[in-house]
């Protein structure tokens, strides 16, 4: 497995993988913004409306019908947010040419029906279709609304915005019900058209093909023009102030309790290492001392999890409880974190944790979505390193180490969504 | 004796498959992956609640939730040792599930292969129960049993299986209810145990950089040879019939949800079942995926959206279609999906469009052969429905027309079709 990094123009980079591993090609275009209130809606309806047509395939139908025909290619467009940084991803994912059935050259033919996609949206008056975007307003509402549905990722999702409420981090990407009711067809092109011209563009694939022939294939269907993108930058906090405590009122069964931390640490810190060990052992695995004591000593939930947002640096340690045990849980979690803060780690629990972090990163080399995650996250905090490169580094981390990174983590926030 | 290779060339797989000595069968699945993965699993499912073996003179009937508690149990050994820990100091990532026919132990690892498949035979055949250690895990079901309470997705499908069964297992939760498990006990615990976790109904599927002697080595080193237990599994009066047409419920959602199912008659021989997923997955794209006439004009009209999704499921005793999605008129998407399903009776597909879609389903299932975890986990499931994964391409290229057209006027009845929503609490 190779990892080839190249800029195709100014402000529009390749990160490629090839490796022979994958019956598979998997390549994201990611367009970076600053997360902001005011885009985030616009760009996360852009993803929708987007799909709904190109000029050559003018229908949802017809262009699902092309994508069959591409051994059912997979083509998706997102938002995602790292930090305070907003990801409009549009994503290919095709079988290799070696198992179509004659060897045909499919991974151009999806790489033309991509920019297609991203280049040549069906208009009509030189804006988007207004049936379409009105149409996907709604979808959109309708999928912000039913975030409440899962109530795990709600209850996170929750802690974040009481946590940072005063902070970009805060905004919800997938859009904000009031901003998305008010939007035009009119003020979603012009929107699209900046997003285009002004983000920075990164490019990333996994798959068998050269780096170079990959390259060839942007420069062919992604005409993106040179750009001089806005730096990338996430305000980081690593105090809080007085604790803030919040419910949420919902008739459910149990208690979903979320604890909001500042992590002291960033993916952008050279030793982002020793707070990826911390995490480990604190409650990254099932040998963690979350995992061991909260849940398997104490019996109190069936899950009890940080949630880690390493560009940001905080955290939300997320877990489903009686709502009668909720006060003693959360002591029990904060106990476990004392607990290593006054350096009570076995020589067991640190072998553990070690070789559970090597195995996650060695792990993430055997699937492309999660090397395009990875190196996503890398490209965004400013680094390069491999997953192979992070588990040699785990062993050189100490006890010491652990124990320093895990004082600067602060408590900022709890939060409870209960009856 | 040595290992028996299969191999399909087209797709460039292939495994190598013996009966170990002890009577477990083992298959290995070579992958040039940093992750190995292996899975051990029993055929022992939440619907395999009444059963007798042949120290039992009748029939036995566990509490709901056996199977899964009994998952959870494995994990504890005498010394209160958890197998997480084992694993822990070498690596491994383990976890554990349970359906509806089927338990499986499963770890993935880049690292220490032979000393962590070591811990998953080990553990998985040295049981432990103790009334206190029983006790701490109902706190800890109880829970979990507590979170899909609050999932709606979760509800939303057990509600159509109830709607769906009358008398069959499926209907009911795999994890039971808090009432059912609190009537375990460690005696139901080693009774089911000691019937279903025999190497005789159990197998081992393991995927990534190993060689079959490697596995068989451990196997060697770790197991007992297992006399044959003879399991006889109360045989199910299910009727063709539904039980009801229409199931509701009022949850915390913001919009309805709804699952739509159609029961169907589940195939005789592992040959037709593994024709009936093909078929159906053909047949279920052409009529509802995204490519289709029907999801784009509904999607145009605003009836549904992109959360509308139809699969088809099957085990040797049931077989049957769910479609789901989210939409404020459910009623008026059942409606629809059976107007459609009569119509195309009448008017069926064109062969293009049907060769079409043949090819996306085929494609499609390629792209499972890019995780380990996924071939291995899949390929259990193929080996206890006695088919095999390697020929499930060839099933779908078999797939001719006039046998998607039978299909659809067999077991597409939309006089066995239910509907269950979860409206918004008021």
């Amino acid at each position: 497995m190779t990892f080839e990094r190249s800029q195709i123009k100014e402000g529009v980079s390749l990160s490629a993988v090839k490796t022979n591993k994958f019956k598979t090609n998997l390549l994201t275009v990611n367009l970076l913004v600053p997360l902001r209130k005011e885009t985030a809606s616009l760009n996360s309806l852009l993803t929708d409306v987007i799909k709904r047509g190109t000029v050559h395939y003018p229908t949802m139908q017809s262009l699902n019908k092309k994508q069959d025909e591409l051994y059912s290619l997979g083509l998706a467009s997102y938002v995602q947010k790292r930090g305070e940084v907003q990801a409009v991803v549009f994503e290919l994912s095709a079988i290799d040419d070696n198992y179509t059935f004659d060897k045909t050259n499919l991974l151009e033919q999806s790489m033309q029906l991509l920019g297609e996609m991203i280049f040549n949206p069906i208009t009509e008056n030189g804006v988007f279709v207004a049936d379409y975007v009105a149409q996907e307003k709604k979808n959109l509402i309708d999928s912000i609304k039913a975030q409440i549905n899962n109530k795990t990722t709600y209850a996170i999702t929750r802690c974040h915005e009481v946590m940072c409420a005063d902070e970009p981090f805060s905004v919800n990407v997938a859009g904000d019900i009031d901003i998305v009711e008010k939007i035009t067809p009119e003020q979603l092109y012009a929107q699209y058209k900046t997003l285009l011209n002004t983000a920075a563009v990164e490019v990333l694939y996994v798959g068998s093909m050269e780096p170079s022939y990959i390259a060839e294939l942007i420069s062919k269907y992604l005409p993106f023009d040179a750009r001089k993108p806005a730096p990338m930058e996430t305000v980081v906090r690593t105090t809080a102030g007085e604790v803030k405590y919040h419910i949420d009122k919902m008739q459910i069964n149990q208690c979903k309790l979320s604890i909001g931390l500042r992590t002291g640490t960033t993916l952008k810190d050279k030793d982002y290492i020793k707070f990826a060990l911390f995490n480990e052992l604190f409650g990254g695995s099932p040998s963690s001392k979350l995992f061991m004591n909260v849940r398997e000593k104490k019996s109190l939930c069936y899950y009890c999890q940080p949630i880690v947002e390493a560009v940001k640096g905080v955290m939300v340690i997320a877990s489903g409880v009686d709502i009668k045990n909720k006060d003693t849980t959360f002591e029990a979690i904060m106990e476990q974190l004392k607990d290593i803060q006054n350096g009570n780690i076995s020589d067991a629990e640190l072998r553990d944790a070690r070789k559970s972090l090597e195995n996650f990163y060695r792990e993430i080399t055997d699937s492309p979505a999660s090397i395009c995650s990875w190196y996503l996250a890398r490209i965004i905090a400013g680094r390069a390193d491999s997953p192979e490169e992070a588990a040699k580094l785990v062993n050189a981390v100490t006890k010491q180490d652990i124990i320093d990174i895990s004082k600067k983590l602060v408590l900022d926030t709890v939060y409870s969504l209960e009856a | 004796m040595c290992f028996l290779v299969k191999e399909n060339k087209e797709i460039n797989e292939k495994y190598y498959y013996k009966v170990h000595k002890t009577g477990l069968p083992i298959y290995v699945f070579p992958k040039n992956h940093s992750t190995s993965f292996a899975v051990f699993g029993t055929r022992f499912g939440s619907v395999d609640s009444t059963f007798k073996t042949a120290d039992d003179k009748d029939f036995v009937t566990v509490p709901d939730g056996v199977a899964h508690f009994l998952e959870h149990k494995l994990f504890e050994d005498e010394n209160g040792n958890d197998a997480f820990t084992r694993y822990a100091q070498y690596g491994g990532d383990a976890n554990a599930f349970t359906s509806f026919v089927r338990t499986a132990y499963l770890f993935s690892c880049t690292n220490n292969f032979n000393e962590n498949l070591e811990v998953l035979l080990d553990f998985v055949t040295h049981p432990y129960f103790t009334e206190q250690t029983v006790k701490k895990e109902q706190g800890i079901i109880g829970e979990e049993i507590r979170m899909y309470e609050d999932n709606p997705n979760w509800r939303v499908f057990f509600n159509m299986l109830a709607a769906m069964y009358v008398n069959h297992p499926i209907r009911r939760d795999i994890a039971g209810t808090i009432e059912s498990i609190s009537q375990i006990t460690p005696e139901i615990l080693y009774k089911c145990y000691n019937a279903f976790y025999n190497l005789h109904n159990m197998a081992l599927c393991v995927c990534g950089d190993v060689t079959p002697e490697q596995v068989e080595a451990v196997c060697d080193k770790v197991l007992k040879p297992a006399p044959e237990v003879s399991i006889a599994r109360m045989t199910v009066d299910e009727p063709e019939h539904i039980h009801q047409e229409r199931v509701t419920l009022n949850l915390e959602v913001a919009q309805p949800l709804f699952c739509i199912g159609i029961k169907q008659t589940p195939a005789k021989t592992p040959e037709e079942r593994l024709k009936k997923s093909a078929v159906n997955n053909i047949l279920l794209q052409l009529m509802f995926g995204k490519s289709s006439d029907f999801y784009n004009r509904h999607y145009e009209s605003g009836l549904i959206n992109s959360k509308f999704s139809a699969s088809f499921e099957q085990e040797r005793q049931y077989a049957f279609v769910d479609i789901a999605g989210s939409c404020e008129n459910p009623d008026g998407v059942k409606e629809a999906v059976c107007e459609e399903i009569t119509k195309r009776k009448e008017q069926f597909f064109t062969r293009e469009e049907f060769e079409r879609t043949k090819r996306a389903v085929y494609a499609n299932f390629l792209f499972n052969f890019d995780s380990t975890e996924r071939i291995a986990t899949d390929f259990l499931t193929y080996i206890f429905a006695d088919t095999d994964m390697l020929d499930f391409p060839a099933a779908i290229s078999n797939v001719t027309y006039e046998d998607a057209m039978e299909e659809l006027s067999a077991s597409y009845d939309t006089g066995k079709c239910v509907l269950s929503i979860i409206f918004p609490k008021k």
